[in-house]
């Protein structure tokens, strides 16, 4: 591959310091980073625009490029590190295989190369812009209450159906909770439809519905609260009606803040 | 069903454990009928 060619060798930079955490490595190494994950100071070394991001996070793993272990790192300082590396290990294969041939037999060697991607990395930079576009974080699309009395049973039931017909739903599986329980719980999952069972309503073959929508408070998810007293759905007829609604044909875009 | 012999049976259920094993079953078939797996569980059940 030739890495002069425009524009890759723009994103190219060959550091005769770079030394990767693990040791079997025997020739070129590599590793990618991108301007989110990089340190403070490569950045600017590297003369990458200095785009503001999402306020500085503490590494989530042990970062290769920082410093050694035993000296204090000022997190707010390095970045996640690479989220891609890798390079030439000739003899790694060789050791695997003479160990497994037994002794005695010489193990001819394998030339490799190899480069592994840091999906945790980068779902941890891509994170915070997902959420930020007003994406949803849960796949959970109804949540099932009591408003009476435990009706743990029929709660179950009801989630068994929803799902069996391909609607994400759960319930706080206990016995009897609280009816503020159970919406902490539904809105912790960031859930587009509280079902609510009552005793009376059951028995007339009607759930309540009750929408619940997020909006950005100062940057930040906060459901709309709202004294809507919910629609009242015939039972028979709740999976079609969920089906039918505008949040359950837009699903698949993964939004949950409409602007 | 069997379970409705065992707890009709009043030498078993006067046993504090048979009785409160065999409540605890009940709420097992309760959850069982729920979720409409009773036919999964052999356990106690019918003999077909």
């Amino acid at each position: 591959m030739n890495l002069s060619t425009k524009p890759i060798s723009q994103q190219i930079s060959f550091d005769l310091s770079l030394a990767r955490g693990l040791d079997y490595y025997t020739g070129l190494i590599y590793e990618a980073i991108v301007e989110a994950s990089a340190p403070p100071t490569l950045k600017t070394a590297e003369g990458l625009d200095p785009v503001p991001t999402a306020p500085a996070k503490p590494p989530k793993k042990r970062n290769k490029l920082g410093p050694a272990e035993d000296e204090e790192i000022d997190e707010s300082q390095v970045g996640v590190g690479s989220i891609a590396a890798g390079g030439r290990y000739d003899d790694l294969v060789a050791m695997f295989t003479a160990a497994a041939s037994g002794d005695g037999k010489k193990a001819t060697g394998l030339p490799c190369i190899g480069v592994s991607i840091g999906l945790d990395r980068i779902f941890a930079l891509l994170w915070p812009k997902w959420v930020e576009r007003g994406m949803r974080s849960k796949e959970l699309f109804a949540y099932v209450l009591s408003a009476g009395d435990g009706l743990l049973p029929e709660r179950m039931e009801l989630v068994q159906e929803l799902r069996a017909q391909g609607i994400a739903a759960d319930f706080l599986a206990k016995n009897k909770p609280k009816l503020l329980a159970q919406f902490a719980a539904g809105e912790r999952d960031e859930v587009p439809y509280a079902i609510i069972l009552g005793g009376d309503e059951l028995k007339a073959g009607l759930v309540t519905v009750k929408e619940q929508r997020w909006e950005f408070v100062d940057g930040k998810k906060t459901k709309v609260e709202s004294a809507e007293k919910g629609t009242k759905v015939l039972r028979a007829e709740l999976v079609q009606w969920l089906k039918a609604t505008a949040t359950y044909q837009d699903w698949h875009s993964g939004r949950l803040i409409r602007q | 069903m069997l379970l409705d012999q065992l707890l009709a049976d009043a030498t078993l259920t006067a046993s504090a454990k048979a009785r409160q094993g065999l409540d605890e079953i009940v709420i097992l078939f309760t959850f069982l009928e729920a979720y409409k797996i009773t036919d999964k569980a052999f356990l106690f059940s019918r003999p077909k």
